[in-house]
């Protein structure tokens, strides 16, 4: 069983590099192919892929959301030209 | 500006008519007196008339030179960030962009991470009920160890979001996220590089609260190596002062460990010492701390103390703990959804944080690193053979007396770690140096700055070069400027010059140009010439974008040097340092200049004002004088004649009746 780049492709998504990640992804899905084919693909390689693509998913959506925020802040900002109020820091005071 | 004539002495229209036969001679003296009042108004108006064509020149040449200020700031931008141009060996890299301060350079860059935000999401689909109903719910936003307040309007995922980006957009930037049909989160993105807890918190109104501390007024002794511990030299007796009693003690090795592990061992009921690293995890610095066991004197003192060999005391005593945790630390982990708060009370203030872990470890660094100011943390551990007995001390910092405590309750966690932060690490010019950033934006040097975009293979080369062909213009401009700024000058000078011809200002005004033209540097490019600027016999500049495009070819480094900075020397400073003895706005000669002859004239107007008004009064009293004399002439001419006629009159008649 071949080396599949799965940590580099967390890695990537992790920093945001989704390029990069792509990249990987397509190298990865020759290398399950590659497996597939010489029948060395098991259950548990399949588990472990499904879980990477499920949390990329989820990461990859969280960071789409983000950044669809960024675009329309600046949106707002370009058009309106709003100035950005000085954040108002409240330390919490316990009173348990 | 009122005309001219109006400053003159005049005598109004409604001259002086009267009904006597000397009336003509009374207004002919009226006149004259009125011309003869009005002589030194006519001296002042012909004086401000010199004063203002004096000040009409000075502003035409402050014109002149203002626009020479500004081709000299042109020539300095045209060396700004603006002029610059980067290439990069790989644009997956980095973006680089240039500004002010920026200079012409190669650099390498070798890029090895560009970090990671640390994020968090929901575990679940969001839905928190208000409890009760319509009460807005307090969420507790944690933010690496700092605790934040959040009382969104409403529970739903889009109010706390709103809510959280509103306060503390700084920190972190919040969203939802619809990860599946019915099932909406709250996503938390840190908004600096690197590792930091991401969480949402919510305490029930019921919670308990549980004090951990003790006080101790009497103090428990702490002390701490003074300087960082010197393992040098065959293994040595050291000698541990507790109170007022000395103990001498063996160790296996001069390490910190082995005498903290000799002290402990032998002396752990007294004392109880503990290896601090004030240090960095790349450059240690190991101390030994030492914590009395029991509150109070111990035989008679509350020093503690260790030196080597006899010698010099190797400790600083440190102001006493005043408080201590009362039983053995727990440090189990929360259940999941759940999570500890702790809080830190500073006499009346209480402080709610959230650390790493339940650790005692960080507990006393989160305490240490966020109200550090106030408060020394330190977990000196108690056990003296059996589990570990952590305990945290609490010393004040601020020399005052006054009481701690650390509390701790349980709330609801509505978060989960998505991805680990990381900090971005890159080496710049293979300097072997490996630095690390909270930003992706990184500063190579002055003025030029890098926008990590992806790892790199190995280093990436950056090149910064001027444009030339802006300074080329910015050059020719100052040329323009320069000519007009002489031809300015010249006309006022010589014979025909005008109304500022032999006054000093002319004389200072082309000394401060001829500071510019022959300017001249030991540089390569020693004069203006170098850069194709050619100073005639007619004191003009002339341009040659030739020459100097060859010379910015050959050396641009030299073009930069000769030319310098308003502020940094060279050509700059000097052309910049020279205009503006002429033109600063409090200093300069012009502006000086223009504000005299404006205030002279603003007098000569008042002074002319004023006798004007008294030459007017002049006329008014002669006149009314005159024309009592008229009158009282006029009279007596009747008079006169009705008796001349009464007299001829009667002579007739006496003749008719002879």
């Amino acid at each position: 069983m071949q080396q599949l780049p799965l940590e580099p492709i967390r890695q990537a998504v992790i920093s945001g590099e989704f390029d990069r990640a792509q990249l990987l992804w397509s190298q990865c899905v020759a290398g399950l192919a590659g497996e597939l084919s010489d029948g060395s693909l098991n259950e548990a390689r399949l588990k472990e892929v499904r879980e990477l693509v499920e949390w990329s998913r989820v990461v990859v959506l969280c960071a789409r959301a983000h950044l669809l925020n960024q675009i329309n802040s600046l949106h707002i900002a370009g058009e309106y030209e709003l100035p950005v109020p000085e954040p108002a820091h409240r330390l919490v005071e316990a009173s348990f | 500006m009122p005309a001219l004539e109006y400053f003159m002495a005049s005598i109004s229209n409604s001259v002086f008519k009267g009904t006597s036969a000397f009336s003509s001679d009374f207004a002919n003296v009226i006149s004259r007196a009125v011309t003869i009042a009005g002589l030194p108004i006519q001296v002042l108006t012909t004086n401000k008339a010199t004063l203002t064509t004096q000040s009409d020149a000075v502003t035409k040449l402050d014109t002149s030179f203002s626009l020479l200020q500004s081709a000299v700031q042109s020539v300095a931008s045209a060396l700004g960030g603006s002029a610059f141009q980067t290439s990069v060996s790989s644009n997956n890299v980095a973006d680089v962009s240039v500004g002010d301060g920026a200079r012409e350079g190669y650099y390498s860059m070798n890029v090895t991470s560009i970090g990671a935000y640390e994020t968090s999401m929901s575990t679940a689909n969001w839905n928190v009920a208000q409890v009760p109903p319509g009460t807005p719910t307090t969420f507790t936003l944690v933010v690496g160890n700092q605790n934040y307040s959040v009382t969104p309007a409403g529970n739903s995922a889009q109010s706390v979001v709103d809510s959280i980006n509103a306060q503390y957009g700084n920190l972190v930037q919040a969203t939802t996220v619809i990860v599946a049909p019915g099932d909406t989160r709250i996503s938390l993105r840190s908004a600096s590089l690197g590792p930091a807890t991401l969480n949402l918190l919510q305490v029930p109104g019921s919670a308990t609260t549980t004090s951990l501390q003790q006080q101790a007024p009497t103090g428990y002794a702490i002390s701490q190596t003074t300087a960082s511990w010197d393992t040098s030299g065959s293994p040595a007796t050291y000698t541990l002062g507790i109170g007022g009693d000395s103990y001498d003690i063996t160790p296996v090795s001069n390490s910190a460990d082995s005498v903290v592990s000799a002290i402990n061992a032998t002396y752990g009921n007294q004392v109880r010492a503990s290896v601090v690293d004030l240090g960095t995890s790349g450059s240690h610095d190991y101390r030994i701390s030492l914590q009395s066991t029991t509150a109070g004197p111990m035989n008679g003192s509350m020093t503690l103390d260790l030196n080597k060999g006899g010698g010099a005391s190797l400790q600083t005593q440190q102001t006493a703990a005043t408080d201590r945790t009362a039983a053995a630390w727990n440090a189990a982990p929360d259940d999941a959804g759940s999570r500890t708060i702790y809080a830190l009370s500073v006499g009346s203030h209480t402080y709610s944080f959230t650390p790493a872990d339940n650790s005692a470890a960080s507990v006393a660094a989160a305490i240490n690193s966020l109200y550090g100011g106030q408060v020394q943390a330190s977990v000196v551990d108690l056990n003296t053979g059996g589990n570990p007995d952590y305990r945290i001390s609490l010393q004040s910092r601020t020399g005052s007396a006054t009481t701690f405590d650390i509390q701790k309750t349980t709330g609801s966690s509505f978060q989960n770690e998505q991805t680990a932060g990381a900090l971005a690490t890159y080496e710049i010019n293979s300097s072997g140096v490996i630095n690390t950033s909270f930003t992706r934006n990184i500063t190579i040097s002055d003025g030029v700055t890098a926008n990590l975009r992806g790892v790199s293979s190995g280093p990436v080369d950056i090149t910064v070069t001027r444009s030339t062909s802006a300074l080329s213009t910015a050059l020719s401009g100052l040329a323009d400027a320069y000519n007009a700024a002489v031809d300015a000058v010249g006309t006022q000078r010589g014979q025909s010059g005008g109304a500022l011809a032999g006054q000093s200002i002319v004389g200072q005004l082309s000394g401060l140009l001829s500071r510019i033209s022959t300017y001249s540097s030991n540089g390569q490019v020693g004069d203006l010439e170098g850069l194709g600027l050619t100073l005639g016999n007619d004191g003009h500049l002339t341009y040659n974008a030739f020459t100097m495009m060859a010379t910015d070819l050959a050396s641009s480094t030299s073009v930069t040097a000769f030319l310098g900075s308003a502020t940094g020397g060279g050509f700059l400073m000097a052309a910049t340092d020279a205009v503006a003895s002429a033109e600063d706005p409090v200093s300069g000669l012009l502006k000086n200049s223009k504000t005299d002859l404006q205030s002279q004239i603003a007098k000569l107007v008042s002074t002319i004002a004023d006798k004007q008004t008294k030459v007017d009064l002049l006329q008014i009293r002669l006149q009314n004088q005159m024309a009592a004399a008229d009158a009282l002439i006029a009279s007596m001419e009747q008079q006169s004649s009705y008796f001349s006629n009464m007299f001829a009159a009667q002579d007739t008649a006496n003749r008719a009746y002879r």
